[in-house]
C-alpha cells in the first residue's frame, strides 16, 4: 500500500536529495525538483498524491507554485517546509488549502507520521 | 333937500338925532363899561401877573425885558423894576444868545414853542419848563413875547433818579453773570440778558426776542413740571433744567421763574433767572468719578490699603483686608498698631517696633516685610509700606497699603532650594542622560545584531535540515546494523542540529520579536501557570507569594511567559546545588512588582551592569541573549528590570510593569 507518489520541491539540493531518499527507503515513489517551473513540468507528466515543497525559492515560490499544482492535480496533497516563520505566508499558504507548514529543520519523524497518515 | 326942511321933516331929523343920542349914551355907557370893566380884568390880570406862583416875563422881540412879575424877580434875586429893560444876554449870562434865538424864532414863526432849561440862579441852578407864545399888536405882527416858566427841578430829579435807577438795573441785567429772561403772557420771549444769550449759545440777546420761551427745554417732563408750578404757585425756585442751545448741545441751569400780575390779576409776564451750573455739574460729575474710580480701586486691588494716626490708631482700613487677614476692617482698625504688633510672628516683633515706631513719630515712611497671624490662626507674610506724614485738620495721617506676599516668599524659598538643588539635579540630569544614552546605543546595538542574526540564522536552516535529514537517513539505514558509536554519532548529529536551531530561533526571536497581543492581564495568574510547567530538579524548592487585589496590566501573556521562563531556568540554573526559587507579587506605586529570586551563586558586582547586554554570559552553553531579551520585552511594556545578587548568597530579578490606567 506504500505506493504513494511524492513531490520534494526544494532550491537546496542536499536537502531535497537526502528527503528523496529517506522517503524513498520508505517506500514511497518520490521524484524531486529544485524551483517551481520544474515542478509545475513534472506535475504535468505524473500523478502525484503528496507535494512536499520549500516555501521560499527563487522564480517562483511555494504558495503560488501550489496553486498552480492545484489546477492541475487538484486532489494533491501539500505540505509546506519553511526556514522563515513569517506567519503571513503560513497562514496565506493554509487558505491556499495547504495541509500542514513545518518548521525546518524539520522533525522527520513528525513528517513521516504525517505522510503516512495523508497517504493512507 | 338943502334949505328947506319940512316939520314932518325936521321931526324926523329929531327923532333921528334924539336915536342916535340915546344909541350914543348907550354906546358911552357900554365904553365905559367895557372901560370899567378893562379896567377891572387889567387890575385881576395884574394882580395876576404879579401874584402868579410861576414865573412870567415878557421880552420884546429885541431881547429886553418888557415884563416881569414878582416870582420872576424874586428868582432872580429883586423886585421887577430891578430888572425891566434888561437883555436875556444881561439876564442870562451863559445862555442869552440861546434865549434870543428862541425868542426871534418863535416872533418870527408866530407859533407857540415849549423848552425846558436849567437856569443857573443867585439861590442856585433850576430846572424850568418855558412856554413861549408870541403877543401880537393891532396889525397883528408879533412885537412881543410871553415867557410862562415853571419850576421843574423836582420833577427833573425825579426823573434822573429814576433814569439813573434804570441805567443802574440795566447795567446790572446786562452784565449780571445769571441769564435773565422776561416772556409775555403768551410764553413769547421779550426780552433776555446777554448772560441768558450767552448760557443758550446765541450770539446777542436780540436773536431770542420773539422765540417761544418754553421750547428751549430740553426736557418735556420739566417743561411740564415749571409750567404747573407756575401755575399753581406762581413762581419756581432753583430747578435744574437742562436746556437746548442753538448748536443743540445741552446747558444744565439752576432756574427761577416768578409771573408778575397786574391789579387785575392779569399775566403781564414772567421773570426768569437761570444759573449755568453745567460746569459745576461737570464738577460734580468728575467728582463722582473720581470717588467711584478711588472706591473701586481701593476695593479692587488686591492689597488692603489703610489710613493710620501718628498715634498708632488706624482709621481707615479697605475692605479687602478680610480676604488677606481674615478680620474685618473694622476688627483690623481696633487697637491700633499694638495689636498689630501681637498678630505678629514673635521673630518679628522687635524687627516691626524698630522699623515702625520712629518713622510714625517723625511723620516718615516705612516698608516692612513681616509675618502676621490670620483670625484663623495661619501665618502669611504681609509686605507693607507707607506714604510720609501729611496733616489735617491738627492730626498727622500716614496712608499704608499692605500687600500679602506669601507666595512671594515661598517662591523666593523654593528657588533658593532650588538653586541649593541644582548641582545635585544637574548631576541627577547628565545621568539620566547617559542612561537613555546607553539604552540608545544598547537598542540600536540590538537592532543591529537581530538583522545580522536573522539573515544569517535563516540560511543556516537549510543545510542543518540538510544534516539532520541525512543523519536521519544513515541512521534508519544502519540502524540495527551499525555498531553503537555509529548510533551514538548519529544521535549527536541530530541533537547537535537541534541545538544550533535553538540558537537560531533565539536569534530571531530577539531580532523580531513577532505580533504582540496586548490585553489585560492578570500577573498572578501568570505566575501560577509558569509555576506548574517549570520542571525543577527535586533538589530545588519553589515558593510562591502572590499579593491579593493585584491590579491587572496590560500584556502579552505569551512574551511574559517567555521573560519570566528565561528568569526561572536562569535561577535553577544557578544553584546547581540545590537552593530555594521565590516568586513574589506585589504593587508598588502604579507598578505591579514580580520578584524571581534564587539562593543560588550570584553574580559578581563588576557583572551586574553587562548581564542585561546582548551576547554577554557567563555560561558554557548559550549565546547570552535571555535576558537582553527579556529586558527588551519589559520595555516594550513600558516596565524596567533590575538586579540584585550577592555572591554565594543568591540573585533577585524585579519585573516591574505599569498598573492599567485608569
Amino acid at each position: 500500500m506504500k505506493k504513494a507518489n511524492i513531490l520534494v520541491v526544494d532550491d537546496d539540493k542536499a536537502l531535497a536529495e537526502g528527503t528523496v531518499d529517506v522517503l524513498d527507503a520508505k517506500g514511497y515513489h518520490v521524484s524531486a525538483a529544485n524551483d517551481g517551473f520544474a515542478a509545475l513540468e513534472l506535475v504535468k507528466r505524473v500523478p502525484f498524491d503528496i507535494v512536499l515543497m520549500d516555501v521560499r525559492m527563487p522564480g517562483m515560490n511555494g504558495v503560488e507554485t501550489y496553486s498552480r499544482i492545484k489546477e492541475i492535480r487538484p486532489k494533491i496533497k501539500a505540505i509546506m517546509m519553511t526556514a522563515y516563520s513569517v506567519e503571513d505566508v503560513v497562514e496565506e499558504a493554509i487558505q491556499e488549502g495547504v495541509y500542514k507548514v513545518l518548521n525546518k529543520p524539520i522533525d522527520l519523524d513528525g513528517l513521516m507520521a504525517l505522510i503516512e497518515a495523508l497517504a493512507g | 333937500m338943502s334949505g328947506k326942511m319940512t316939520k314932518e321933516q325936521l321931526m324926523k331929523e329929531l327923532d333921528s338925532l334924539r336915536r342916535r343920542i340915546t344909541e350914543m349914551e348907550a354906546l358911552e355907557a357900554e365904553r365905559r363899561q367895557v372901560e370899567r370893566m378893562l379896567a377891572e380884568s387889567e387890575e385881576k390880570y395884574r394882580l395876576l401877573f404879579d401874584n402868579y406862583g410861576d414865573p412870567i416875563t415878557v421880552y420884546g422881540i429885541d431881547g429886553r425885558l418888557l415884563l416881569i412879575n414878582a416870582i420872576g424877580a424874586k428868582n432872580f434875586g429883586g423886585r421887577p423894576e430891578d430888572f425891566v429893560g434888561k437883555s436875556c444876554a444881561e439876564l442870562f449870562p451863559e445862555q442869552g444868545s440861546t434865549y434870543l434865538e428862541r425868542l426871534r424864532t418863535v416872533a418870527l414863526s408866530g407859533l407857540a414853542a415849549d423848552f425846558e432849561d436849567r437856569v443857573k440862579l443867585p439861590s442856585g441852578e433850576r430846572w424850568f419848563g418855558s412856554s413861549m407864545q408870541p403877543i401880537r399888536g393891532e396889525k397883528s405882527n408879533v412885537h412881543a413875547v410871553q415867557i410862562i416858566s415853571h419850576d421843574i427841578t423836582e420833577r427833573k430829579q425825579a426823573e434822573e433818579a429814576l433814569r439813573q435807577s434804570e441805567e443802574r438795573f440795566r447795567m446790572l441785567f446786562e452784565s449780571t453773570r445769571e441769564g435773565i429772561v422776561l416772556s409775555g403772557s403768551d410764553g413769547r420771549i421779550l426780552s433776555v440778558n446777554p448772560a441768558a444769550a450767552a448760557i443758550l449759545g446765541y450770539n446777542s440777546p436780540q436773536e431770542l426776542v420773539d422765540k417761544f420761551g418754553p421750547e428751549l427745554y430740553a426736557n418735556l417732563e420739566q417743561r411740564k413740571t415749571v409750567s404747573r408750578q407756575l401755575r399753581e404757585k406762581g413762581h419756581t425756585e432753583d430747578m435744574e433744567l437742562a436746556l437746548k442751545r442753538k448748536d443743540c448741545t445741552l446747558v444744565y441751569v439752576l432756574g427761577s421763574s416768578i409771573i408778575r400780575k397786574d391789579s387785575e390779576g392779569k399775566v403781564l409776564r414772567v421773570e426768569t433767572v437761570w444759573v449755568d451750573i453745567t460746569e459745576r455739574k461737570r464738577a460734580e460729575k468728575a467728582l463722582q468719578e473720581s470717588e467711584e474710580k478711588y472706591r473701586s480701586l481701593v476695593t479692587n486691588i488686591p492689597d488692603a490699603v489703610w489710613t493710620a494716626t501718628s498715634q498708632g490708631d488706624l482709621v481707615f482700613m479697605s475692605p479687602n483686608v478680610e480676604a488677606i487677614t481674615g478680620y474685618t476692617p473694622e476688627e483690623m482698625c481696633q487697637g491700633g498698631y499694638q495689636m498689630l504688633f501681637e498678630r505678629t510672628y514673635p521673630d518679628d516683633v522687635k524687627m516691626m517696633m524698630e522699623r515702625i515706631g520712629p518713622q510714625v513719630e517723625k511723620g516718615m515712611p516705612f516698608d516692612v516685610e513681616y509675618r502676621f497671624r490670620r483670625k484663623d490662626g495661619g501665618w502669611i507674610w504681609l509686605h507693607t509700606r507707607t506714604t510720609a506724614g501729611y496733616e489735617k485738620d491738627g492730626t498727622t495721617y500716614t496712608d499704608g497699603v499692605s500687600t500679602d506676599i506669601t507666595e512671594r516668599k515661598r517662591m523666593e524659598q523654593e528657588l533658593k532650594e532650588y538653586s541649593e538643588n541644582l548641582e545635585l539635579m544637574v548631576e541627577k540630569r547628565t545621568r539620566e542622560l547617559k542612561d537613555a544614552q546607553e539604552k540608545l546605543v544598547r537598542t540600536e546595538k540590538l537592532a543591529a545584531i537581530g538583522q545580522l542574526a536573522g539573515g544569517v540564522g535563516h540560511e543556516l536552516r537549510n543545510p542543518l535540515a540538510a544534516i539532520k535529514t541525512s543523519a536521519y537517513f544513515l541512521k534508519m539505514k544502519l540502524g540495527k546494523t551499525a555498531e553503537e558509536k555509529v548510533n551514538k554519532h548519529l544521535d549527536m548529529l541530530e541533537k547537535q542540529v537541534d541545538a544550533c536551531n535553538k540558537i537560531i530561533t533565539d536569534l530571531l526571536d530577539f531580532s523580531r520579536p513577532g505580533k504582540t497581543n496586548i490585553v489585560e492581564v492578570d500577573i498572578n495568574q501568570v505566575v501560577r501557570e509558569m509555576v506548574k510547567t517549570i520542571g525543577a530538579p527535586a533538589n530545588v524548592e519553589i515558593a510562591t507569594s502572590l499579593a491579593a487585589d493585584l491590579p491587572k496590566v496590560m500584556a502579552d501573556s505569551g512574551q511574559l511567559e517567555r521573560i519570566f521562563s528565561n528568569l526561572i531556568s536562569n535561577a535553577i540554573q544557578a544553584m546547581p546545588d540545590g537552593g530555594s526559587l521565590s516568586l513574589r507579587t506585589s504593587q508598588s506605586g502604579g507598578f505591579v512588582e514580580v520578584k524571581v529570586a534564587d539562593t543560588g551563586v550570584g553574580i559578581p558586582q563588576e557583572n551586574l551592569d553587562k548581564i542585561f547586554e546582548p551576547l554577554f554570559t557567563t555560561k558554557a552553553k548559550g549565546v547570552g541573549l535571555g535576558l537582553a531579551i527579556g529586558r527588551a520585552l519589559v520595555e516594550r511594556h513600558g516596565g524596567t528590570i533590575g538586579v540584585e545578587s550577592q555572591v554565594g548568597k543568591g540573585t533577585t530579578f524585579t519585573v516591574r510593569l505599569p498598573v492599567v490606567g485608569k
